[in-house]
């Protein structure tokens, strides 16, 4: 029998920030994934770590501190996954998005996100080959981008030469117990591992393992897809962010609402993704969905017209019932942790909520008041 | 809906297509070429070949008088998807097909391995250099080598040598003795072919070696030198057996890849090949594959050479007239007396060379670490060992996706099945079958221009 | 029919593909990579690998290999 201090569930971004910082604060952690490394919804994701989308305050506050824990990280072990601090802009066509998009950003400004807003002239210094019918905007400097998969798998390099462990392909079979309820080891495939604490880093099949302890969570999968054209020489140097729907009248399909995100990549490809997209675990291409992206990126850099699509990939965001992500102790099971329904901002708030889990963890205070993230919320107190 | 969409205007699809109009069926053949022929027969504008033109030319006659067959040249099919009984193709024009009854014969690419300097300008496939032979009489240099394994490095040979190249040798890495006795068993048209080529050959006294390769081109900017070898039945170099020769090009081949990516969009099912373990479509007695109304016939379903792709085409054509009701089954099988039991026989000759013209795993041996293994995203043979014994991953998708390999413009088409290979040995255990499958799935078949996406929507 | 090669008219006669054209001009380079600014030509010559891309009438990326000529066009290599 093994034996850790911590044993993560999941080796996404998620699962891998909170090892890598527990094993940082000097905890035994022993990561374990029924996949590979970045498997899951890691694997399918833009990189995001956007402050710019956040209007809940304690969502801000997370995603605030997690884009600097990002830059920290990247001080400390290196930045191996194409972290960059390119910036974001949010743009509206029509007056009423442009009083939406300045409401929200002194909104977001009075919980300490830098907004500015823009005018045609620095909107053409920031993205030259931006539509030049776009006279206004809000620039975020603090958006960032970072390759996911790679963080994932930097992280868990660094868990390992701390002295932490990382099982892949290992399914987790159950918990035991001891006589009060509290969690005393992980029954795993390779073999069992004695420990205290557990975190369920498990994205959408974060419910599976609640259920498997014994609890419950209500975590739900949310389709996101991402266009991915041939690579060009850099043309867009933001994550650009068309706060307009592209109204269709005559559908109420939930994807045709779609907003596009524009941005460029290290590799010189262009992701064009779809910002809101509510539709079941249906993983087909949808083609009028595909289609209006491609018009409304084009409206935003015309320039676009003149590239192709490459690829498209699928994934699913897992998403809470009040769409704010699950960070804490389970109400029901001493010793399990949940960090997951982090929705479409996974990536840009790992750190921050590995720094919530470890600090609840070592008994230490947090960085903020992390009740609004507590699983209790959702769970009956036992 | 009645029409029979035919993708792929090579052999497989143009007798299919002459079957289903004899049966009066309709069909429209998408071609990504500019003619029907497919790679085989491959020509200019003027239908001219060196040999085996006659039954391209009975064929095509027969198409063009057939006004129930409509081919769509200079055409590519960007999406494709199967459902409820319906299959949808998206054109690169903007325009969609659908249809109940769909044949693929998407033909086959060369397989390619990777060595020091394959990257070079100059360095082509076998395939490459006789398909810009073959379209325009263009040469890929003045001085080639031709190395890999196949028979199909007899031809390329022959043909550059008939068209002025100095051909410096054709080196074959396996040792291939008597294969043209067993040819001569089985095809009569066969032997004079391979007896055709040798003539060629030895008139230009191009030597022929067995068991050489090419292990690395060197050049600035372009190749100007090779390093050729001896290898031993696994592919590793002999020691002291390494020359250099200067030349301008070389053709490489390593037999072929069947083209899979409409198949697998369709949703048909695929085998592992027991021989090289290359994926194919899984097809019935009828050609019919686990969709119904989906066929497939020709070298995706198998390489088999042109007379089994001819084959092939002429009873999935039959069956899909059986299907559509326009013949009785019993017209069926008066129209195909012979044809099941040849194509066993070409099947099982064609296996047969597969086990001859493996490829054996001592060719990562050539490899050093700067090679480049994929070649659209430049990832080196030191950069995949990297994402395997550095950043822990365990299988062939992980490996890809941290290293970039594979992630190109060609969805490693070229480099897939390779990668998978070097992967699987650095990891200590082969890719799975369903990992090979997983190397054709490119749901976006080829690049689409954003604007032509965009003008859809509309 | 007259083409243009990074700007410079040319003349060309046969119906055939952007790569064999320049492959007859002795135009064997046609791009740099990205990442390494290393030289690539046609390799597959079948559309397959996307090592002979150029840019035509301003499109990038476009396969050599399997793109005809057309009277007026476009092409931009880099060698």
């Amino acid at each position: 029998m093994k034996t850790a201090d911590v044993v993560v569930i999941g080796a996404g971004v998620v699962g891998s920030s909170c090892a890598l910082i527990m094993a940082e604060a000097g905890l035994k952690v022993i990561v374990v994934d029924r996949g590979p490394i970045a498997g899951g919804t890691t694997g399918a994701g833009e990189g995001n770590i956007m402050v710019s989308d956040k209007e809940i305050v304690p969502e801000i506050q997370l995603a605030v501190r997690s884009r600097n824990a990002w830059f920290e990280i990247a001080d400390r072990i290196g930045n191996n996954f194409e972290l960059q601090a390119k910036g974001g802009i949010a743009l509206s066509r029509t007056d009423a998005g442009m009083a939406g998009l300045r409401a929200l950003a002194s909104h977001q400004n009075a919980h300490g996100i830098e907004t500015i807003e823009v005018d045609g002239a620095r909107l053409r210094e920031l993205e030259p080959h931006m539509n030049p019918e776009i006279e206004t905007a809000i620039h975020y400097p603090g958006d960032g981008q970072c390759q996911p998969m790679l963080s994932a798998a930097y992280f868990l390099r660094t868990v390992r030469h701390l002295k932490g462990e990382v099982w892949q392909r290992t399914e987790v079979l159950g918990f035991s117990k001891d006589k009060d309820g509290s969690i005393i080891g992980v029954r795993t495939s390779k073999e069992e591992i004695s420990t205290r604490y557990v975190v369920n880093a498990t994205g959408t099949w974060a419910g599976d393992i609640a259920r498997l302890a014994g609890s419950e969570l209500s975590i739900m999968p949310r389709r996101g897809f991402i266009l991915v054209t041939t690579p060009a020489p850099k043309l867009i140097h933001h994550k650009v962010y068309d706060a307009d729907y592209v109204a269709n009248v005559a559908s109420d399909s939930p994807e045709l609402q779609s907003s596009a995100v524009v941005e460029g990549t290290e590799s010189g490809t262009i992701l064009i993704g779809a910002s809101r997209e509510r539709i079941g675990f249906d993983s087909r291409i949808n083609m009028a969905a595909l289609e209006r992206l491609a018009k409304q990126a084009i409206s935003v850099f015309p320039v676009l017209s003149k590239l192709e699509l490459l690829r498209v990939y699928r994934g699913f965001r897992p998403y809470s019932p009040d769409h704010l992500p699950v960070i804490g102790e389970d109400a029901n099971v001493k010793g399990l942790f949940h960090c997951a329904g982090h929705e479409g901002a996974g990536i840009g708030t790992a750190p921050g909520s590995g720094e919530i889990l470890t600090a609840m963890i070592l008994g230490k205070p947090t960085f903020m008041d992390a009740t609004p993230f507590l699983p209790k919320r959702f769970q009956g107190v036992a | 809906m009645s029409r029979t969409i035919i993708v792929g205007g090579g052999p497989a699809g143009m007798s299919a297509a002459v079957e289903i109009a004899r049966a009066g069926g309709d069909a429209i053949i998408i071609d990504s070429n500019p003619r029907l022929g497919g790679q085989y027969w491959r020509h200019g504008p003027v239908a001219e070949f060196s040999y085996d033109g006659e039954r391209f030319v009975a064929l095509q006659a027969e198409i063009n008088n057939h006004p129930s067959i409509e081919v769509r040249a200079s055409t590519q099919v960007w999406r494709a998807s199967y459902q409820d009984g319906v299959a949808t193709l998206w054109l690169n024009d903007g325009t969609s097909l659908t249809g109940e009854t769909l044949l693929i014969a998407t033909g086959a690419y060369d397989r390619s391995l990777p060595f020091p300097g394959w990257d070079l300008p100059g360095s082509m496939t076998a395939g490459g250099a006789q398909a810009i032979l073959k379209a325009s009489g263009a040469l890929l240099g003045r001085s080639v080598f031709v190395a890999g394994t196949g028979p199909f490095l007899l031809p390329v040979a022959a043909s550059l040598v008939e068209a002025g190249v100095k051909v410096l040798g054709v080196l074959e890495a396996n040792r291939v003795n008597g294969w043209v006795n067993h040819l001569g068993a089985v095809d009569v048209r066969k032997m004079k072919d391979a007896v055709r080529y040798f003539k060629i050959l030895s008139a230009a006294k191009v030597p022929i070696r067995m068991g050489y390769a090419i292990i690395e081109a060197r050049g600035d900017g372009r190749i100007e030198e090779v390093v050729i070898a001896k290898v031993d039945r696994n592919f590793t170099v002999k020691p002291g057996t390494v020359e250099v020769h200067k030349c301008d090009a070389i053709a490489t081949g390593w037999g072929f890849t069947p083209d899979l990516t409409i198949a697998h969009s369709l949703g048909v099912s695929t085998d592992v090949h027991p021989i090289d373990r290359s994926v194919v479509i899984h097809v019935d007695a009828f050609q019919e594959t686990s969709q119904y109304g989906i066929f497939a016939a020709g070298e995706s379903t198998g390489v088999g050479g042109v007379d089994l792709a001819l084959i092939e085409g002429r009873i999935a054509g039959i069956a899909i007239a059986v299907q559509r009701g326009l013949i009785s089954t019993v017209e069926a099988k008066n129209r195909s007396v012979g044809l099941a039991s040849e194509r066993s026989k070409i099947r099982k000759f064609a296996n047969a060379l597969l086990s001859v013209y493996k490829i054996r795993e001592g060719w990562r041996s050539w490899l050093n670490p700067e090679t480049i293994l994929c070649r659209c995203e430049e990832v080196t043979f030191k950069q995949v060992r990297n994402v395997v014994h550095d950043l822990g991953a365990s299988d062939v998708r992980t490996a890809k996706l941290l290293s970039r390999c594979g992630m190109g413009m060609c969805q490693a088409r070229v480099c897939g099945r390779m990668v998978a290979d070097v992967i699987g040995a650095e990891i200590g255990a082969p890719a799975t079958d369903d990992e090979l499958r997983g190397i054709h799935n490119r749901p976006i078949a080829h690049p689409i221009s954003l604007q032509t996406l965009a003008d859809q929507g509309q | 029919m007259r083409i243009y090669l990074n700007g410079v008219e040319v003349e060309a006669t046969e119906n055939e593909s952007v790569g064999t054209f320049l492959l007859k001009r002795r135009q064997q380079v046609l791009r740099k990579t990205r990442f390494n600014d290393q030289p690539r030509g046609m390799f597959c010559g079948i559309g397959v690998c996307f090592d002979c891309i150029v840019t035509i009438d301003g499109i990038a990326n476009q396969r050599a290999c399997i793109t005809q000529l057309r009277d007026g066009m476009r092409i931009e290599v880099t060698s």
